[in-house]
């Protein structure tokens, strides 16, 4: 236990040290590129140098989260618990994805602009405040920091035409949802006082939820909603992460869905933990809408990168449902359902990076049919990969899976539960499909996978996530003990549930 | 002997080992080059047969519980332990599989001819998931264990199947799933009403059946068995889930076809044995459940026979004899008396040597003719006699003709049966007439009849290894049919136990013991 | 000899099984070694049965001995020995079963020796006889059914011996499958009485029967139809008959052998061996006596007019076993048994004798390349000018099944309809019965002297250059047939009526007392004397010589045509040469539309269509249509997704203002 007083600078510094980090970095990379954008190699060294500062801002969070800090003193805007720690190392570990994804990518696309990096270093620490904002002015500026570059992100290739109508989508839209966002704050002020989410907890815990406040409350869900593109706000989903350059999508999918939904989680636990019955119905109705309709969907795709995007509503689904559970077991299911999903969506979009030339839309069920007879590897981590989005035993995705099913069932509503699984059942549809061409069928051609190899980077990527994907499948021992002890920064009444009974 | 298992701690570790040494030997088969790959899998298998030989004396299964009881820290947080145990039933499928298992590798020698390591890989892998299902005692490792199997089944049809595998594998892969997801559900929902009862978050299996009376779960009971019962009766399996498994069949190699027939789908019926009927016993024995489950087993018996008597495939056929077999240990199951239940495990046993080794046959004889079509053939005894001898005595252990296995398992369910449901037992006791009917219809128009297909005069009959892989087959199907004694000793205790939980309160013995009395006077 | 050696005798052909199994599959042109192992060992077991019965003979035992092999199953309060059970009635089935198979083997190394078979043939009949060993020794029902189903399934390979023709092998199967109708029935017989008796036992059935279940009771009523559904498998009674005529495909000793002394006497020796519960239930008895009637009667009248000698001899063992049946319905259970070992001799002897006519014809067709029919007696015609010996010896057969005094038929079956008649005065319906039995005896005269005529009197219609080569059988076949017609002259002594002059009188009624006494005292038997009794022997007799010498006149009175030329029935003859078609109906009753159903309708509707098509596939499908409508709305026109978006945004605000 080492308290820090957030009112004096140095506490501030200390608390919000991953941050800083993260921002100066993204400062460095800015004016690196300021005398450096011609060749590969000033875009690579960038890409070093991003990668550099990411792993130091990591380290700066080990050790505070090793030294157990905790805040000092009145409320403050950052929380500065575990859960939030948990959540930067989610958000950080998505961001050295993206990084480590693009480093050759870019190259090899021809996209020689460095400020690739330094974007993506500002949208992860618009992520950090995101997900770690217990007030809910830091949760609208971490919003905005983050999805402004990925605006520009999305539409990075600035070649491709879908690219740039996707980066317009998104920007459009977004907008659009900010709206909503900002509105709901102001709804909820106005209804309880105060942005500070501990404050506006024990007021609707007090007086229960006046109607204003439930409308801000449902808005803020919209605007997040959007953000982790769950339906009826996912319809830009696809086609942004079908144009969005590779590592984009990647990162897209995993950085801003995780700080998403960590918002969300916050909100919820702390800002209105104990008018519970007022969000469930919503949020119940989200998540079931976006399990069937993203995985019925995906059912039907060809294209394995527009596939993912669909899944990727779906496992937004599985989220929500988490979410919707609203006791700290579901708080801790999230958080490991995110780790599964961001490890194993990096290393699913980083082999869809080398599958395909030129637009890895051609990647079809079909084109990489023998990849196991040509490059067995790359097979076999494509395939771990499958099985863990699956959710199958063995695999990480399972444990989160698994961690998401006891917290709703504990909730006494086993719908949810059966619409999960069934629809999980679904998605096996187009999930095995994968394996089946790889491992089933004969290569379409001789040249076919020819050069189908990962390049360095991408490859530490890829095998550090399906390794981790095993491991925890096998020995989720740490990963549990870790998010059940974060999830305990909750401490609103309304949580102590079955689900949080000890063993 | 006891002794010197004692003396090793052999009770100690044993379980474990057997969970270890497949897929140890798995890392290692699928490194290697094709040869060197059967040796080392052949040997794997053996070394685990010879392992798991000493249980037979090491357990005492007399107490009719769980004896070799040994929980490992696992996810503690979640109330989850690696948790193993063994009983009198466990440990017949236990030696069942690992018996089979050499057999399988041996016999696969000459089937498989392209990417061979991953074959006898994956087989040692589904070798620790069925060894797993059958001594799990943790409901979330025995879910783990359900599960994982797939995936190897699914490489082993899909890679080395037929024609129409890639359907077959993903038909086998969905249908399961879809059983066992909603049994997943249920497991949780258990717990949870464990947890609110006891105030502890357990997946032990002995704490979710003491509590599984829990006031939270007696409510919701019904659905949780049919959750059970969907996922079990998807693998037995019974009418009218059972088409998955003419396609696997059909399409899987014939070690896939041995293992899925001779053990997987005695998963199944495990499961209601160890699982779905102890925890929910008021709800299996309810009116409806007894009058549903008794009929669909009946209806599968007579319809399995039906359509497997006209079946123009071999495979076909005896993947439809087995929806009938199974609908007998079924029957048995659910009758609850001794001889039921101990008909049913012998059912359980004696489908696994006969079919497996029909199986076998049936790989054997495709091998020489690459058709499995009954049309092809016709008067092949006098071209391979000893091949139609053993293919005869099998097919009548099948029928089961008294002396050998087959019969004592149908005998034994049908007494047992016919206490509790006489009319049904009636009907079942028909499946004797088609068995009979269909197989030695195959069997005339396989091995009798003229020989009328010149391609078939030239076929060499069963080289040694391949009478090696069928004698122990052969051994206990004789063994079994005349002294069967030993092994239904050691399965009486927990089968005993089994009638205990489902029936609370009747009496084990049945009516017999008085009429026993009587004749002492 | 002590008794407890009784294993031997099943040993004894088990080893011969095993040598002539190996030797068939390893060296079949080894006929020598087979053809002294095969009888060799049946010869030995005849004689263990001997030296036991003979030192049994002084002190038969009051109660089964009882030698238990070992545990066999055991499961809650079912436990079954593999226990083997020598009383008096086991030891005379023993002495039939072991002496005639003894003589059958010895006849068959004669007859199979130009065989390519021959190892596999003696395999098969040593397998038989263990199994038909077991059967009758088997101290309980379930091992009495292993030797049940085994019997049955040598039938099986016997029938089905030249498995090249398609014939044969249909007649196998349709006779393993018919029998299995009938074990469902002794199956289902033996629920019942576990259930109500505890036990399986014979010895203990007949202790606790009495004192447990009620007389006439519907428990043992229902359990003893059941058991007879068995034995009227077993035994060819009807409706399960019809695999008995085709089963004649297999060679001519397996019908000696099996379709005539033995296998099919089973379910007459059941009857017996269970006559405490048969006792106990007047009304299965009524029945097992009826259908016993019935049978012979309806069996006798195709023999009419059947052409090939198997198929006379055929009917005529269904016929001769329902008059078994109808001894032991009417509770007649040593008439039955009686009657059962006289058949044993002369059927035995009939089918034999059939065997050297055929084995003659045969190589007379051979000879000459003919492909004319050797078992059709028109072919045949004035055979006593070239097989003297079987001439002389099929006719006392003949003599004796037809009832003439003091040929052994005549004792047994006189016995039967006299008890069936004693009964009649207790119920009336047993009057018919005795009146079918005896017509059927009349018409029993008849047919057995018509195919007597058509064989071996009259002219010759072989063909001339065929006749040159017919000759008698070698002494390996003739001397089994002498040794069987001696018995069947004599074989009455061993019962003799009391109105005989000579003693002994009633041996076997004595001899099985001890073991039928249970039954008797329930339901005794009921001879008429005096007056009645010999107006019955009288008839009887008069039955008997009339039909011979109708039989014999009404078939040479007009000149027989050979097979070739021979004119197409008609009228009644052609129902009964076509055996009233039952065969057919069968067939288009039961059989063609039970695969129809099956195949169409289960497989191809339920199976494929309703099951895997609409459910499982169907399923999937709607999946994918439903992901297709999806995948329609994601138009990329941003205008639409706002509205989508709204629309949600709409609903979810409405959630929290109710």
């Amino acid at each position: 236990m080492n308290p820090i007083d957030m009112r004096t600078p140095l506490g501030i510094v200390t608390a919000m040290l991953p941050e800083l980090i993260v921002v100066a970095t993204s400062l460095v990379v800015l004016l690196l590129n300021a005398w450096r954008h011609r060749t590969a190699a000033d875009s690579r060294l960038a890409g070093q140098v991003s990668l550099v500062g990411l792993v130091v801002a990591l380290a700066a969070l080990a050790a505070l989260w090793s030294g157990g800090a905790t805040a000092a003193g009145p409320p403050h805007m950052v929380a500065l618990d575990g859960y939030r720690f948990a959540a930067l190392g989610v958000v950080l570990v998505a961001s050295i994805g993206g990084v480590l994804l693009a480093l050759d990518y870019l190259e090899r696309e021809g996209m020689l602009a460095p400020e690739y990096y330094s974007l993506l270093l500002m949208a992860t620490a618009g992520m950090m405040y995101l997900a770690g904002a217990e007030d809910l002015i830091v949760l609208f500026l971490g919003l905005e920091v983050m999805s402004v570059p990925v605006y520009v992100m999305a539409a990075f290739n600035r070649r491709n035409v879908l690219s740039a109508e996707a980066g317009l989508k998104y920007f459009l839209i977004g907008a659009f949802a900010s709206a909503f966002l900002l509105y709901g704050i102001a709804l909820v002020y106005g209804a309880t006082g105060s942005t500070a989410l501990t404050v506006i907890g024990s007021a609707t815990s007090a007086q229960g939820l006046p109607v204003m406040a439930g409308l801000g409350l449902m808005l803020l869900v919209i605007g997040l909603g959007f953000k982790v593109a769950s339906v009826p706000f996912h319809m830009w989903a696809p086609d942004v992460y079908d144009g969005a350059p590779t590592p984009v999508t990647a990162f897209m999918a995993t950085g801003v869905k995780a700080a998403g939904f960590l918002a969300l989680v916050r909100v919820l636990m702390v800002g209105f933990p104990n008018t519970i019955d007022s969000w469930q119905p919503a949020l119940g109705g989200l998540a079931a809408a976006s399990m069937i309709v993203g995985n019925l969907v995906a059912l039907t795709q060809r294209s394995i990168k527009r596939m993912l995007a669909y899944s990727s509503v779906a496992h937004a689904g599985y989220l929500l449902a988490a979410v919707w559970a609203g006791s700290r077991a579901g708080a801790a299911a999230t958080l490991m359902y995110l780790g599964s999903y961001v490890l194993t969506t990096i290393a699913t979009f980083g082999i869809l990076g080398v599958l395909g030339r030129g637009g890895e839309r051609d990647v079809t069920v079909d084109s990489v049919a023998g990849l196991a007879r040509r490059r067995p590897w790359l097979a076999f981590a494509l395939a771990v990969c499958m099985f863990s989005l699956l959710g199958f035993p063995g695999t990480f995705g399972f444990v989160g899976k698994w961690a998401i099913l006891s917290a709703i069932t504990a909730e006494h509503h086993r719908a949810l539960a059966v619409v999960l699984v069934l629809t999980s059942l679904v998605s096996a549809g187009y999930y095995l499909p994968i394996v089946r061409s790889m491992y089933m069928k004969d290569p379409v051609s001789e040249a076919s996978h020819a050069q189908a190899s990962l390049p360095a980077a991408a490859r530490i990527a890829v095998a550090i996530g399906v390794v981790l994907i095993l491991v925890f499948g096998v020995a989720p021992q740490p990963v549990v003990t870790s998010t059940v002890e974060t999830a305990r920064a909750f401490v609103g009444t309304g949580l102590d549930r079955v689900a949080d009974l000890r063993p | 002997m006891n002794e010197l298992l004692t003396s090793i701690g052999y009770n100690n570790w044993i379980l474990p080992v057997l969970l270890v040494v497949p897929t140890a030997g798995a890392l290692v088969v699928g490194l290697l080059k094709a040869e060197a790959a059967k040796r080392v899998a052949l040997a794997v298998t053996v070394i685990e047969l010879v392992l798991s030989l000493g249980l037979w004396v090491s357990v005492d299964t007399s107490s009719g519980t769980m004896e070799l009881v040994r929980a490992y820290r696992w996810i503690p947080q979640w109330g989850i332990t690696f948790a193993l145990g063994i009983d009198g039933i466990s440990l017949m499928m236990v030696l069942l599989t690992t018996l089979l298992m050499p057999l399988c590798v041996l016999g696969s020698f000459n089937y498989i001819t392209k990417r061979e390591p991953g074959y006898y890989a994956l087989l040692l892998v589904l070798t620790t998931g069925m060894l797993g299902v059958f001594v799990a005692i943790d409901m979330f490792l025995f879910y783990v264990f359900w599960e994982v199997m797939l995936i190897p089944m699914y490489f082993l049809i899909g890679i080395w199947g037929g024609k129409n595998r890639l359907y077959a594998s993903l038909k086998f892969f969905i249908y399961t799933m879809a059983g066992s997801l909603l049994m997943l559900v249920a497991i949780l929902a258990m717990v949870r009403g464990a947890a609110v009862a006891t105030g502890t978050v357990s997946f032990s299996y002995f704490h979710l059946l003491a509590n599984a009376g829990a006031p939270g779960l007696v409510a919701i009971a019904p659905w949780l068995f049919l959750a059970f019962f969907l996922a079990f009766a998807i693998k037995v399996p019974m009418f009218p889930f059972h088409t998955w498994l003419p396609d696997a069949h059909v399409e899987a190699p014939t070690a896939g076809s041995v293992i899925l027939a001779s053990v997987l789908l005695k998963m199944g019926t495990y499961g209601f044995l160890r699982f779905a009927i102890p925890f929910f016993p008021s709800v299996a024995y309810s009116e409806l459940v007894q009058g549903v489950v008794v009929s669909l087993a009946v209806i599968g018996i007579v319809y399995g026979a039906l359509v497997a008597m006209v079946q123009p495939d071999i495979k076909k056929l005896v993947a439809y004899s087995s929806v009938s077999h199974l609908g007998f240990a079924m029957l048995g199951i659910w009758a609850a008396t001794v001889q039921g239940v101990q008909g049913a495990l012998m059912v359980m046993i004696g489908h696994g040597f006969s079919t497996g080794a029909l199986f076998f046959l049936i790989g054997m004889i495709y091998e020489r003719r690459h058709t499995r079509e009954i049309a092809a053939f016709g008067g092949i005894a006098r071209v391979v006699p000893i091949f139609s001898l053993i293919l005869t005595v099998v097919a009548l252990a099948s029928i089961g003709l008294p002396g050998l296995n087959g019969f004592i398992g149908e005998f034994l369910v049908l007494v047992g049966s016919f206490k509790t449901y006489p009319i049904a037992t009636g009907i079942a006791t028909t499946g004797v007439i088609f068995a009979a009917a269909y197989l030695l219809w195959a069997l005339q128009r396989i091995i009798f009849n003229r020989l009328d297909k010149p391609e078939n005069e030239t076929i060499p009959d069963l080289t040694v290894r391949e009478l090696v892989v069928l004698a122990p087959l052969l051994i206990g199907i004789v063994w079994m049919g005349l002294y069967p004694k030993p092994i239904l000793d050691k399965m009486e205790p927990a089968a005993k136990r089994y009638i205990e939980m489902a029936r609370p309160g009747q009496p084990v013995e049945g009516v017999t013991i008085t009429a026993r009395a009587e004749g002492a006077r | 000899m002590n008794p407890s050696w009784i294993w031997l005798t099943i040993a004894l052909p088990f080893i011969g099984f095993l040598v002539n199994g190996a030797l068939a599959l390893a060296k079949p042109e080894a006929k020598r070694v087979v053809a002294i192992v095969g009888p060799g060992v049946l010869l030995a077991a005849f004689a263990v049965a001997v030296g036991i019965f003979a030192g049994l003979w002084g002190n038969p035992p009051d109660q089964p001995l009882v030698f238990p092999l070992w545990a066999w199953i055991g499961a809650g309060g079912l436990e079954i020995n593999l226990a083997l059970q020598v009383d008096q009635l086991s030891l005379v089935m023993l002495l039939v079963v072991t002496g005639v198979g003894s003589l059958i083997h010895i006849f068959s190394v004669g007859y199979m020796v130009a065989d390519p078979g021959f190892a596999r043939f003696f395999a098969y009949l040593n397998l038989f006889m263990v199994f038909m060993l077991i059967l009758i020794l088997g101290s309980s029902l379930p091992v009495l059914f292993v030797g049940w189903e085994g019997v049955g399934l040598c039938s099986y390979l016997l029938i089905g011996f030249w498995y090249q023709e398609k014939a044969n092998a249909d007649a196998g199967k349709k006779a393993f499958i018919v029998n299995r109708i009938g074990d469902f029935g002794a199956l289902v017989a033996m629920f019942i009485l576990f259930w109500s008796l505890g036990t399986l036992e014979f010895a203990e059935i007949a202790t606790l029967a009495p004192t447990t279940l009620a007389v006439g009771g519907a428990t043992v009523t229902a359990a003893t139809l059941f058991l007879f559904l068995g034995c009227a498998g077993k035994s060819a009674q009807i409706p399960l008959y019809v695999w008995l005529p085709d089963a004649m495909a297999g060679p001519t000793p397996v019908s000696a052998l099996i379709h005539a002394a033995t296998m099919v006497t089973a379910g007459v020796y059941l009857v017996a061996r269970t006559s405490v519960l048969f006792a106990m239930a007047p009304l299965s008895s009524a029945v097992v006596a009826g259908v016993g009637a019935l049978t012979a009667i309806f069996a006798a009248t195709i023999g009419l007019r059947q052409y090939d000698i198997k198929k006379v001899l055929a009917y005529s063992t269904v016929s001769q076993l329902g008059y078994m049946f109808l001894g032991v319905g009417s509770a007649a259970y040593t008439a039955g048994v009686f009657h059962l070992v006289t058949h044993a001799f002369f059927k035995a002897l009939l089918f034999l004798g059939s065997g050297s006519v055929i084995h003659a014809m045969h190589h007379a067709y051979h000879a000459t390349h003919s492909h004319d029919d050797a078992q059709d007696i028109r072919n045949m015609g004035g055979l006593k000018r070239y097989l003297p010996t079987t001439f002389i010896l099929m006719l006392l057969a003949t003599l004796a099944i037809a009832g003439i005094p003091p040929f052994s038929g005549f004792f047994s079956k006189d016995e039967i309809l006299a008890s069936a008649f004693g009964r009649g005065a207790e119920h009336p319906i047993y009057y018919l019965f005795w009146a079918l039995g005896a017509a059927a005896a009349l018409l029993t005269a008849f047919y057995m002297m018509r195919m007597m005529a058509m064989t071996f009197w009259g002219e010759n219609r072989t063909g001339a250059t065929e006749r040159e080569h017919l000759h008698e059988a070698p002494m390996v076949m003739t001397g089994p047939l002498i040794v069987l017609g001696v018995l069947s002259v004599i074989g009455g002594v061993i019962n003799l009526p009391a109105f005989w002059p000579t003693p002994p009188h009633h041996g076997l009624e004595r001899w099985l007392e001890p073991v039928l006494a249970p039954a008797a005292r329930l339901m005794p038997v009921q001879i008429p004397h005096g007056a009645t009794e010999y107006a019955l022997i009288g008839a009887a007799i008069l039955i008997a010589v009339v039909g011979l010498v109708a039989g014999y006149r009404t078939t040479l009175a007009k000149p027989i045509t050979a097979a070739q030329q021979a004119p197409e029935e008609v009228g009644f003859a052609k129902v009964l040469f076509h055996k009233y078609y039952i065969d057919e109906l069968y067939h288009s009753l039961i059989v063609r539309p039970l695969v129809g159903i099956s195949r169409f309708v289960l497989w191809r509707f339920v199976d494929q269509g309703v099951i895997d098509g609409a459910g499982v596939n169907g399923s999937a499908g709607l999946m994918k249509s439903l992901g297709w409508l999806g995948t329609r709305l994601q138009s990329g026109q941003l205008g639409f997704y706002v509205i989508v978006f709204l629309v949600g945004a709409v609903w979810l605000l409405h959630s929290v203002i109710r």
